[in-house]
């Protein structure tokens, strides 16, 4: 069964949220999340989550699942927000935890995945209501990057950008071009048709934003990953792509608060000199 | 059953705060010269594809979108090729750009007092003022000054049968007639990225 999918963009941070369920079906799954945040102000709103919370209402819908495609260090998931308005679990990929390893130490925070609700296994299966799920490990831009296969339409988070914006980066600690490489072989595996809904749009002024290429079209046409592109031509242009590239704005207050579900507390800890 | 549903042009307000989708089908030097001010898509009709369209912004079979072009005929026209893909939730904005608040748009025809003649005018007094110093002149100078109101007279009438002015096209080439597209031609940035995005 294939899924409906309704993306929302957050242009402040250049996210795209979905919301998944399955025709005539009650029950969903939210991917993504975005909790806005001003870092100058130490300030959350709840705006972008909001607006896919009514969404949700407005189909009579019910929150299965509340989904990571990996830790973001571009932006706070709403996860936990969701969650509370919403019911759901949270799920994320069984490798936070080794993801959590590299960082606890850097905020000196307690995390141990406890926020959680469910750790997937590489290739485990799942269902949104009546829809067949799979997990598919895809790191590269983490560690613990995660494709949701969701019948014919396939969650990439970062792993894979439209054609014309490439590939997630691979700098971040834990990032490998190679880990890149080998995610994106899997996903052009994937059927032609299948659907490839990304993380994040970073479109040209030419075009709006948009959320997805199918797998033809970015074996076709993919700048970094095309299906022509062998592994060491990537690497080598991913790793000068990213080479002196900017730390993304909200790093540390993402990850500190994504390694933990969404959780915010009363304080955002910015460790000097430590990145 | 109707296809698609037509509002008024005065719901754009609330059409754009809503968040929904607003679909603009004129063609790119229309949309340069004159375009809304709320955030919307320009697909050009002849370009458009209605699954390609709502795949790619994540919107699904139900998501509300507004037709908007420059009267309303190419709106229909997208509303109905959408409605027959089956897209049940498509709207037509009556009257296009055109019945639009001056207000809400941006670009070389946005709202300013008007500081010159348009062309048609620019023919009329050019026309009229000849008609009229030729006749003084062929009363009270020489017989051969009627020529001139003869000649005017003459464009006037053919102009008007034809369509065809030579008076208009010439003056089109005069530098105070050079449209000096003064919109500040916003180029399209949403999803600018904050510093230090992901790709």
């Amino acid at each position: 069964m294939n899924p409906n999918v309704r993306g929302f963009f957050d242009e402040a941070t250049a996210t795209w949220t979905y919301v998944v369920w399955a025709d005539g079906g009650k029950n969903c799954a939210v991917i993504d999340s975005v909790l806005d945040y001003d870092a100058a102000a130490g300030r959350t709103a709840t705006t972008s989550a909001d607006k896919v919370i009514y969404f949700i209402q407005s189909k009579g819908l019910a929150v299965e699942w509340i989904l990571e495609t990996h830790i973001h260090a571009d932006h706070l998931t709403a996860a936990q927000y969701i969650r509370q308005r919403l019911g759901g679990r949270i799920g994320v990929s069984r490798h936070l935890l080794d993801v959590l390893k590299t960082w606890q130490p850097l905020f000196g925070l307690p995390m141990d995945g406890g926020q959680f609700d469910h750790f997937f296994n590489d290739d485990e299966s799942f269902s949104i209501g009546a829809l067949s799920a799979r997990i598919i490990h895809t790191p590269g831009h983490t560690p613990a990057d995660t494709t949701y296969l969701i019948g014919d339409a396939a969650f990439v988070g970062d792993a894979m950008f439209l054609p014309d914006v490439g590939t997630g980066r691979c700098d971040f600690p834990g990032g490998s071009a190679a880990d890149s490489y080998d995610s994106t072989r899997k996903l052009l595996a994937l059927p032609d048709a299948t659907r490839l809904y990304a993380g994040h749009d970073y479109p040209s002024a030419t075009r709006g934003p948009q959320c997805m290429a199918t797998v033809a079209e970015q074996k076709a046409g993919n700048i970094l990953a095309a299906a022509a592109i062998g592994k060491d031509a990537f690497i080598q242009n991913r790793n000068n792509s990213d080479k002196g590239k900017h730390v993304p704005e909200l790093l540390l207050p993402s990850l500190q608060v994504n390694l933990r579900a969404g959780v915010v507390g009363d304080h955002i800890r910015i460790p000097v000199n430590a990145l | 059953m109707a296809e698609y549903t037509v509002v008024p042009a005065t719901d754009l307000a609330r059409i754009a705060a809503s968040g929904a989708t607003i679909l603009d089908v004129r063609t790119q030097m229309e949309h340069d010269a004159q375009r809304l001010n709320a955030p919307h898509e320009l697909v050009p009709l002849d370009q458009l594809n209605p699954d390609d369209f709502m795949l790619r912004r994540g919107l699904d079979a139900e998501a509300p979108v507004y037709m908007l072009c420059k009267a309303g005929g190419r709106a229909r026209k997208a509303a109905a090729l959408f409605a027959a893909a089956g897209y049940k939730n498509t709207y037509v904005i009556d009257g296009g750009i055109t019945a639009c608040d001056p207000a809400a748009t941006t670009g070389a025809a946005a709202p300013a007092t008007r500081a010159k003649l348009s062309i048609e005018e620019q023919v009329r007094l050019i026309a009229g003022s000849a008609i009229i110093i030729g006749l003084f002149l062929g009363l009270v100078v020489k017989n051969v000054f009627f020529l001139i109101p003869f000649l005017a007279g003459a464009g006037l009438a053919y102009s008007g049968a034809t369509g065809d002015c030579r008076l208009a096209l010439l003056l089109a080439r005069a530098p105070w007639n050079k449209s000096a597209n003064v919109s500040c031609n916003l180029p399209k940035t949403p999803g600018k990225p904050t510093a230090g995005g992901c790709a």
